[in-house]
């Protein structure tokens, strides 16, 4: 083998290298339309046909599968005359229910003012949270970050003020 | 809390105009990792809203602030209502968590308070805090269900754009995806979730005034998943016609787990 043939071998391996870091590198950060649609396409696509696969295993004869048909069954008139009942039944109930549901709804399923504590965090916390869940992509300025506290157990919202003063 | 009190009252002298849209992720965690969200936030900052970020309890941008955990449990309440024991859980994302809470101080609370109380206050205190005249929440994935609770709960919220999150009883009969939240809680065992549906469409004077919209993905492989949402999004646009409620529901095409910007951006 000639000295140039090396050369140029070394050069293509080289490039094609680079090549494929780079595109490697854009690909697996921002994750473009078409990569995204080929890696749903195997990934999750395989998932779904897996699931389905998972059905017809040898457990799962024809005719246990013919008797089932769900997607027939969900959309036949038996299904849809329960839905039809079973909604406006509920409709009439709340409407002469509606005014005690969400008081008891609230009496039961939200802890009393007096149980829960409610802060604001402090610029120390605020950076500390930011290194820990902020996209490092987007800059994010203008936020300030509250905490809920009941028992030992917390809650975060991150409040995202508008440009414009909109809040 | 000084601080705070200074700011609400700088924001009341500012006057009306503020708006803010309200956004809880699902189970798959911090809503900064997903492209949807980064999106829908600088659209709506844009536009002057303010945006408020929540996760699930225990998810995201919630689950290393409880890496140790602790409450009041008590499996055995109904032999021994007096009694609780402060039990320290090991940090997990599991719902179930919740489930055995009991404090004897306070036997009317349900485990569904411990889930549903963290966010409903964060909103309640921050809308004090503004002084907001448009408020509006949008939920995805098991953040759809908690969106729904709270739009129910908090009249103030005129309209709900539920992602991925939300069916009713009749479509879970099935193995359809979902928390401990989606099936046990003490409310769904005892009540239908058409409650929800409905109590979120009426105003504080009771009448049918708010517009909730739901979508729903036909790739979607973890929760509410094809057939049944498809079914159940016909079935949702028929009741909206019929009881004439401001009730409509999307199906898209092609789509996984996720929020569709253009259905929402359209719509809502």
């Amino acid at each position: 083998m000639t000295k140039k043939i090396k050369l140029t071998i070394l050069f293509c391996g080289i490039l094609i290298l680079s090549l494929g870091f780079i595109s490697g590198f854009y690909v697996h950060k921002y994750q473009p339309p078409f990569y995204t649609k080929i890696k749903n396409e195997l990934i999750i696509g395989k998932i779904i046909k897996n699931q389905s696969n998972l059905l017809r295993s040898k457990y799962y004869t024809d005719d246990v599968l013919n008797k089932t048909k769900q997607n027939e069954f969900i959309n036949s008139k038996l299904f849809t005359n329960f839905f039809n009942l079973v909604s406006k039944t509920a409709y009439y109930n709340f409407l002469k229910n509606k005014n005690s549901l969400k008081d008891n709804f609230l009496k039961e399923n939200i802890l009393d003012e007096n149980q829960i504590f409610f802060e604001r965090l402090d610029k120390k916390k605020n950076k500390e949270f930011e290194k820990l869940h902020f996209n490092p992509s987007h800059q994010e300025d203008n936020y300030q970050i509250f905490q809920v506290k009941y028992y030992e157990h917390f809650n975060i919202g991150v409040l995202h003020k508008s440009i414009t003063g909109g809040g | 809390m000084s601080i705070l009190i200074l700011e609400y009252y700088i924001n009341q002298s500012r006057g009306g105009g503020k708006k803010i849209i309200i956004y809880n992720q699902g189970h798959n965690g911090g809503s900064y990792k997903n492209e949807y969200f980064l999106k829908l936030k600088s659209k709506y900052i844009s536009e002057g809203y303010d945006v408020l970020n929540l996760n699930m309890p225990l998810r995201g941008m919630n689950f290393l602030i409880n890496k140790y955990t602790s409450l009041p449990v008590n499996p055995y309440k109904n032999i021994l209502p007096s009694e609780d024991i402060n039990y320290p859980f090991l940090g997990t994302d599991n719902h179930q968590l919740f489930r055995y809470f009991y404090d004897k101080n306070f036997p009317n609370k349900k485990p569904l308070s411990i889930f549903l109380s963290g966010n409903y206050y964060l909103i309640k205190n921050i809308l004090s805090l503004n002084n907001y005249n448009e408020i509006k929440i949008i939920g995805h994935s098991g953040g759809g269900l908690q969106a729904i609770y709270y739009m129910f709960l908090i009249p103030e919220i005129s309209k709900g754009y539920i992602s991925s999150g939300f069916f009713t009883k009749t479509h879970r009969l099935d193995n359809t995806g979902g928390d401990w939240e989606h099936y046990y809680s003490n409310f769904i065992m005892n009540n239908n979730y058409f409650d929800l549906i409905y109590g979120s469409l009426i105003d504080e004077s009771g009448k049918f005034n708010r517009e909730l919209i739901f979508q729903f993905n036909n790739l979607d492989p973890s929760c509410c998943g094809y057939p049944y949402s498809k079914n159940f999004v016909n079935l949702l646009n028929n009741l909206g016609k019929d009881l004439n409620l401001n009730l409509s529901a999307y199906f898209i095409e092609k789509d996984f787990h996720k929020i569709h910007l253009n259905t929402l951006y359209e719509n809502f």
